[in-house]
């Protein structure tokens, strides 16, 4: 995929697109697989009274692919005529997608009256159209534009539980096998989200993910879940269906599809302020989450959540000392040592009790012979009142090093528990007095065993929303330790609690 | 019962081992009524072990193991029980314990438990449970805690051999905490169990099997350095042989779960005698030993249990849930498993007969909770069928 660097991007883009991924025409069906289901549907979108389930719902803008830089671009772009001119009737914004080398796109999508592309190739703007670079988070950073969208996504989801078009369980060729993480194996895009608004602070996201094709049975819960799964970390999922419920909803059917999802996008814009608190954690995860430690910083990112710790990403190129406030353990990703006013701060942060974890290549931060050795993978120094844990080797098992770490930190230290939730992730945010559990289950339904959260914030209050039907309800909270807990009714995909002093 | 099952167990009656000829030995049990884990716990304790002759007299001087049972994972909870108050060893039971045994003289009291399929310290299973290890570790003297499911702190693992060649395995290999220590508890909860009808003192050694060897992710060979896994393929099911560095089971062993662990379980107690058991049943669940299993439901039969003999001490509680301690195969609690209680009775560990039994305290009549009576009906998607 080409690079997009530093794209200036002057226009002032409408921050209230609301969009809709919309597949159809001659270039989605030259790159859709070979599924019956599939192209039908792709045909059936092309069809400009396939417009009409959106009345009065909260989408007002569709994204179509526009040019993929083939020569089906062309036929294409003509084909969707009909489409644009249908949505321009319903005061519907069209939005083009645009991959690969396309220099002609720009143009062509302004000449036929498209409101925007969101592309991942360098294309300067023509007349009014609006560029919306579709980055990875890590090209966020250098990026003017105040919105941009995330290529890289991941449809949220236990893949095991699962059936693919094929009939086998799991889509990955019918593999029952967990995860390396005991718990069941979670795909989200949570962490994505949060690396992308640490990369670049106040911008808006629109998240890319789109539901796997080769899978079948798609809920209506599956997909508030895809809505919460990027709105509970401060993004926008870019609504898209699998190609049976696009053939269902040409038709007027899905609705209960389409309430829900109009359910979950209403229930998260009433909520907007929420869901930009900052995380209340005690682990920082502190990198520049690029090059040579993208990986192991982006599994970190990824597999934390499954352990329900709470962490802050700091990018180091963004670095404050005073990041480090109200931590209690930090992990030093990249390979290389920390130097400058990284390493001071880090070293004032482990005099001052903090618990540093870094690379065997960070070996040059410590000296002398190890206070104690930890499980043979980390040699521990004393250091003031701190302490710093040195790797024996490189790092390779992210997975490991993510125990590892929740361990070294101790959970005494635990911001978060949960009880009967190995299938959800949880963010937990806040402000002074105020915080907010987000808990996403990826089963997306209810389970008959009810689960329980323990926050280590003495709140006085709490008060929980679902997607289901669930508002603002008051709950009982247990004082537990330093903490409290509450416990939860049986809930689907989402449920938020906010706790007050 | 299908035909290959009339066969295993054929052939475990027929490897079974010739039973002691002199009986069982018999001791005192002690049974209280305790209605909170709040002040009334300690002073209930404390009697109770006088009643059976003084904690003194067993701990002065020495090293006590205590084995807890904190079975599962730590984040499982019936409904929104917490593990204490269901399914696992309440923590102000073990603090008041370790107190009285610091209070009596013992040198040193370690708390120990095989933590679900992993090598992290009990405290940090006790921090995710929403336990505070503190608690435990500042109740008395010197307190430590070991994870048993692996190698741990040892160098070895150490040989345990049950009487007879022992009706399953000829030897045990288990973590070095188990042979280091004067003194050896059972610290227990009253429960039902799936398969082996009650879990209380006894059942709760099968837990001290390191996984490492006799886990579902043991190696063929050489013990795995982490735990991955349960017991199910080696110890409940037989389906493969524990890691080579432990002898295999003996030839023709039966092949059922109800049989295989209750043989396991006599011959773990026979092979490591329990010096003291104190069984917790003030909070507990019925209708099995976790909240995985069908119809359970959180109960409250205030009671606690301590004995000096294993074998005694259960047959009381069996009793006191509602069952008949000489009750075998067929008959509740042992519906669908041998009596774990009548064969570790004629390993000669001691007597499940009550006519035997001293009761001290809060008569079986008095205290009696038909677990029974309590069953959950299960959710639709447990239903088969």
């Amino acid at each position: 995929m080409p690079v997009l660097l530093a794209v200036r991007v002057e226009v002032s883009l409408s921050s209230d697109w609301t969009p809709l991924r919309w597949p159809c025409g001659p270039l989605d069906l030259e790159q859709s697989k070979d599924i019956q289901a599939v192209k039908e549907a792709l045909t059936a979108w092309l069809d400009p009274k396939a417009l009409s389930f959106l009345e009065g719902g909260p989408v007002n803008a569709i994204l179509v692919s526009w040019a993929g830089g083939t020569a089906t671009d062309a036929k294409q772009q003509a084909a969707l005529q009909p489409v644009i001119a249908e949505a321009k009737k319903r005061n519907i914004a069209v939005l083009g997608r645009v991959t690969g080398e396309a220099p002609n796109a720009a143009k062509a999508a302004a000449a036929a009256g498209l409101s925007a592309i969101v592309t991942d190739t360098v294309v300067p703007s023509v007349g009014g159209l609006k560029v919306i670079p579709a980055v990875t988070p890590q090209q966020a950073a250098g990026i003017g534009s105040p919105l941009m969208a995330l290529t890289k996504s991941t449809w949220p989801r236990i893949p095991t539980q699962w059936r693919a078009r094929d009939g086998k369980r799991g889509d990955s060729g019918g593999a029952t096998g967990g995860g390396p993480t005991g718990a069941p194996w979670v795909e989200s895009s949570g962490w994505i989200c949060s690396l992308a608004t640490a990369k670049a602070p106040g911008k808006k996201f629109w998240l890319l993910s789109e539901p796997p094709e080769d899978v079948i049975g798609y809920r209506p819960a599956t997909y508030q879940l895809a809505v919460a799964d990027a709105a509970a970390y401060g993004a926008h999922w870019v609504v898209a269906f699998d190609a049976d419920t696009r053939k269902a909803l040409a038709s007027g059917g899905a609705k209960d599809t389409w309430k829900a999802v109009a359910d979950a996008k209403q229930f998260f814009a009433a909520r907007k302020a929420c869901l930009q608190r900052p995380e209340i954690a005690r682990l920082g995860i502190l990198s520049d989450f690029d090059g040579p430690n993208e990986f192991i910083a982006e599994e970190m990112l990824n597999l934390t959540p499954r352990r329900a710790v709470p962490y802050r990403i700091m990018d180091l190129p963004k670095f404050k000392p005073t990041s480090l406030s109200g931590l209690k353990a930090v992990v030093w990703i990249d390979e290389k040592e920390p130097s400058g006013s990284a390493r001071s701060a880090l070293t004032a942060f482990v005099a001052d009790g903090g618990v540093l974890i870094a690379p065997a290549s960070s070996a040059g931060l410590v000296s002398g012979k190890p206070a104690s050795n930890f499980e043979g993978r980390f040699n521990v120094y004393n250091l003031g009142k701190g302490k710093v844990a040195i790797a024996s080797e490189p790092w390779s098992d992210p997975w490991v090093l993510c125990a590892d770490t929740h361990l070294l930190l101790s959970r005494k230290h635990d911001m978060v528990r949960t009880f009967n939730a190995g299938s959800c992730n949880v963010r937990f945010t806040g402000t002074p007095g105020k915080g907010y559990l987000h808990v996403l289950s990826f089963t997306a339904r209810t389970f008959g065993y009810p689960a329980s959260f323990y926050v280590a914030q003495p709140y006085k209050t709490a008060r929980w929303s679902t997607l289901d039907s669930v508002q603002d309800q008051p709950i009982e909270i247990k004082p537990k330790g330093p903490g409290v807990e509450v416990h939860l009714p049986d809930f689907g995909p989402y449920a938020l609690v906010e706790f007050g002093a | 019962m299908t035909r290959r099952e009339w066969l295993s167990l054929s052939a475990a009656a027929a490897m079974a081992r010739p039973a002691f000829s002199a009986p069982a030995p018999a001791s005192p049990v002690a049974v209280a009524r305790c209605r909170s884990y709040g002040p009334e716990l300690t002073t209930t304790l404390s009697k109770m072990f006088d009643q059976i002759g003084g904690l003194g007299k067993l701990v002065a001087g020495k090293t006590v193991a205590m084995k807890v049972n904190l079975t599962g994972g730590p984040s499982q909870r019936l409904a929104h029980v917490g593990a204490e108050s269901a399914h696992w060893t309440h923590p102000a039971v073990i603090a008041a314990t370790v107190h009285l045994m610091s209070k009596a003289g013992a040198r040193r009291v370690r708390i120990l438990e095989s933590s679900w399929s992993t090598t992290e310290p009990i405290e940090e299973t006790m921090y995710a449970a929403n336990w505070d290890p503190s608690l435990i570790l500042n109740a008395g003297g010197k307190v430590e805690m070991e994870n048993t499911n692996f190698l741990g702190q040892g160098k070895r693992y150490h040989k345990f051999t049950p009487p007879n060649g022992g009706y399953m395995f000829k030897e045990y290999l288990l973590n070095h905490s188990y042979e280091d220590c004067d003194v050896f508890v059972s610290c227990a909860k009253l429960k039902e169990h799936i398969t082996t009808g009650v879990t209380i003192a006894m059942k709760n050694l099968f837990g001290i099997t390191p996984c490492t060897i006799y886990g579902d992710g043991a190696p063929v060979d050489e013990p795995s350095l982490v735990p991955k896994g349960g017991r199910s393929a080696v110890m409940h099911d037989g389906r493969r042989a524990p890691a080579k560095i432990a002898v295999p089971e003996h030839p023709g062993s039966p092949r059922q779960a109800g049989a295989r662990i209750p043989r396991v379980v006599a011959d773990l107690v026979a092979a490591r005698p329990i010096h003291l058991s104190i069984v917790d049943g003030i909070e507990t669940m019925s209708a099995g030993e976790g909240p995985w299993c069908p119809g359970v439901l959180p109960i409250k039969p205030d009671l606690l249990i301590v004995g000096l003999n294993p074998v005694c001490t259960d047959a009381v509680g069996t009793a006191l849930m509602g069952y008949d301690p000489m009750a075998d195969r067929g008959t509740p609690p042992f519906q669908i498993s041998d009596s774990t209680l009548r064969l570790a009775e004629e390993h000669g560990v001691g007597t499940r007969d009550l006519k035997r039994i001293e009761v001290i305290g809060l008569p079986i009549s008095e205290g009696r909770f038909e677990f029974a009576k309590y069953r959950a009906p299960m959710p639709a998607f447990m239903r088969r069928g």
